[in-house]
């Protein structure tokens, strides 16, 4: 009986073990993977075509939203460029590098990082907010000398612990500028709203129904934003065009999202603009399902291989480009700063699909105007409101 | 949002495909709660299944057999965690909670691992066809209904039969006598000579079966794709199903329809009417659940032995 017992205890701590992957810090098998290896990047990333569309076969080992569990990869690299002083840097993400979405852009950010700059660099996959601090203390305590946060929702924990470790520089994310921070922490705005209104502009465009929509999945303030500046950028072509928005809840549930584009769809919306992640698998299923033609757009990456009749365009975050300049900035002395993400500064337009060369140029000619600033969107984040 | 919206022919197609794999699964967890096994791995294992089917369908993108394929990989990884559910708790007689809960973080990793391992890192997303409805003739073409029940693929008409046999074989025949016997007093079936442990094993095994079809539904009929956020707790809603249906088949049915029906009304609120806040239209279908759940819980009629481990041995 206790020989039955014991070999249970033993099977279900053999799951959970099997299940949960070491700490960062913890972990002293760390695996490793060098890059001086692969200095071609083909050699690495057979299917990459441009910026946003890589791919790559790192093998990490696996992990879920649902769980608190971490996975720790480490890439160490001859440097190519003078890295300085620069230390090795650890980053902190909220979901797994195989979402093809805004942890892929990271891990893809991190390796480039860590061919281009010669430093070591580490992460850990899904890392929940209650767990972001332990996470990165055990990177500092590893001797990390410079960690990143990977999302808004670790501002402050990135903040507070800037305060604790003045040796480490700390790099985090957000909406905007600060009211004050650290000396040792960078932030790196995301603005999307400016984006949105190109998408709106856009959306207008690309209607034939005459009626357009946002879909978002949290209602945040950074999609409330987009939501608006979107409505404002189609109103400016069409002061008629009817628009439309929903939140589904979440940004990854592929069923709400379809389950809110095809509420959409049957309210005659025929353009979908996009503030979800993995949603729009489902978003894009209802697109391909619908009686007629339905055209939508993405975010962080081009997601064109989903529905490619269907497909707009993507607005693209360079997470690549915005973190080796700040680490630029770092090596050069400059331990606190603003980066500001924003059409003409690290976001971008995929390539524009499915549209005709005229209404390509025009959508070209708006990005460059916000770009440029001689359009200027205020962002209304307390609520969406059609006009 | 006008009256007509609630019974509009597109929302009650859309309520139906929604339904389909909450009803799957739960009818598989009616199957072993049924033999008296609890499976709180549910969740995991219709994430596990919904993986497996995807890759499989992806790795082998274009080839002939890739659906039957990927609903047989489905099926197959969840019936392996149902073994080792099986095997401990059935087996080993080990505490049916902690051994779900484990499973449940062992799938969900599981089904993370195997996505990375056939799919890989990637920033462009990958795809798989989901399966084409058919329109079935001569039904399709009847106004109303014809778009609400006869506009489906083949997975969703088998899926929502599935109910008579599971209903069959659990109430019509000696084979289903035996599975309620285990499940409510298992040491008189033993004493009549039934193989409780055998028909238990059986019991989970064909409801994990089930619960992984249901899985290889999200990627082949809802959304094409697979993320750690597919399946997004509709495995527990299988498992509140269960009991929402008082471990009967055709309730089971009834309550996965009102579920998806409340849901798929969320969302057409949500998208026309700005009265009523989107987070309250979120929580509204587990609101009723809960409502629903108070009142039929107090008539429960779970089965005795549910989640018990038995041992003949034991003096009760």
């Amino acid at each position: 009986m206790m020989k039955r017992l014991l070999l249970s205890l033993g099977v279900v701590l053999g799951l959970l073990l099997t299940a949960c992957a070491p700490d960062p810090a913890a972990r002293t098998d760390r695996e490793t993977t060098e890059v001086t290896e692969a200095t071609d990047p083909e050699a690495t990333e057979p299917e990459a075509t441009d910026p946003a569309e890589t791919g790559t076969a790192t093998e990490v080992p696996a992990a879920t939203e649902e769980t608190p569990v971490t996975d720790t990869e480490t890439q160490d690299a001859t440097p190519t460029d003078d890295a300085g002083d620069l230390a090795d840097l650890a980053m902190v993400l909220p979901g797994t590098i195989q979402d093809a979405d805004y942890n892929a852009v990271a891990h893809e950010a991190l390796q480039t990082i860590a061919e281009e700059r010669g430093i070591e660099t580490a992460f850990s996959e899904s890392v929940a907010v209650v767990d972001a601090e332990r996470v990165a203390r055990e990177y500092i305590d590893s001797g990390f000398g410079i960690v990143a946060f990977h999302g808004g929702q670790y501002l402050t924990i990135g903040l507070e612990l800037a305060e604790e470790f003045p040796d480490t520089q700390f790099i985090v994310e957000s909406s905007g500028e600060l009211d004050s921070q650290p000396e040792n922490v960078w932030n790196i705005g995301r603005l999307f709203y400016p984006g949105y209104y190109v998408l709106g502009v856009l959306a207008a465009e690309a209607t034939t129904t005459g009626t357009v929509a946002f879909l978002g999945g949290i209602d945040i303030p950074d999609y409330k934003a987009g939501a608006n500046a979107m409505f404002e950028g189609a109103r400016s072509v069409d002061p008629e065009v009817e628009l439309l928005f929903t939140f589904t809840g979440d940004q990854n549930d592929a069923v709400a999202g379809r389950q809110a584009a095809e509420a959409l769809i049957n309210q005659g919306a025929d353009v979908l603009v996009l503030g979800v992640n993995n949603a729009i698998y489902g978003v894009a299923e209802a697109a391909t399902s619908a009686a007629d033609p339905v055209l939508v757009t993405s975010l962080y990456t081009d997601k064109r291989s989903l529905a490619e009749e269907l497909f707009l365009t993507s607005m693209i975050f360079d997470f690549t480009g915005t973190y080796l300049e700040v680490l630029d900035e770092i090596a050069a002395g400059t331990t606190t700063g603003y980066i500001e993400m924003r059409p003409g500064s690290g976001v971008t337009l995929s390539e524009v699909y499915n549209v005709s060369d005229e209404v390509r140029s025009e959508v070209e000619s708006a990005f460059a105007a916000v770009a440029e600033g001689t359009v200027e969107i205020e962002p209304q984040a307390d609520e969406v409101t059609v006009p | 949002m006008t009256p007509t919206d609630l019974v509009d022919a597109n929302l009650l197609r859309t309520m139906i495909v929604v339904a389909t794999p909450l009803l799957v699964a739960a009818l598989g967890e009616l199957v072993l709660e049924r033999a008296g096994i609890l499976n709180l791995a549910i969740e995991g294992m219709v994430t596990l299944g919904a993986a497996a089917a995807f890759v499989v369908l992806f790795a082998m993108a274009g080839l002939t057999g890739g659906v039957a394929l990927s609903l047989l990989s489905a099926a197959t990884a969840a019936t392996v965690v149902g073994l080792v559910l099986a095997y401990l708790c059935v087996g080993l007689r080990a505490n049916q909670i902690t051994v779900g809960l484990g499973l449940l973080i062992f799938s969900l990793g599981a089904a993370s691992l195997l996505y990375r391992a056939v799919v890989g890192v990637t920033t462009s997303p990958p795809r798989v066809p989901t399966l084409t409805p058919e329109a079935v003739p001569g039904l399709a073409e009847i106004p109303y209904l014809g778009t609400v029940l006869f506009r489906h693929n083949l997975f969703v008409y088998a899926a929502l039969l599935l109910v008579v046999p599971v209903w069959w074989l659990l109430f019509r025949t000696p084979l289903g006598l035996r599975i309620r016997a285990t499940g409510e007093n298992p040491k008189s079936a033993d004493s009549l000579g039934l193989p409780v442990q055998r028909i238990r094993y059986g019991a989970v095994l064909a409801g994990s079966a089930l619960i992984g079809l249901a899985g290889a539904f999200f990627p082949l009929v809802l959304t094409g794709g697979w993320s750690e956020s597919t399946v997004g707790g509709r495995g527990w809603l299988a498992l509140m199903l269960v009991i929402f249906g008082r471990w009967r088949p055709w309730q089971v049915v009834a309550g996965a329809l009102l579920f998806a029906y409340v849901d798929a009304v969320g969302f057409v609120f949500a998208a026309t009417s700005r009265l009523i806040p989107v987070q309250f239209l979120q929580m509204l279908p587990y609101v009723l659940a809960i409502a629903v759940l108070v009142q039929v819980y107090q008539r429960a009629q779970a089965p005795a032995a549910l989640a018990k481990p038995y041992d003949r041995e034991a003096r009760y």
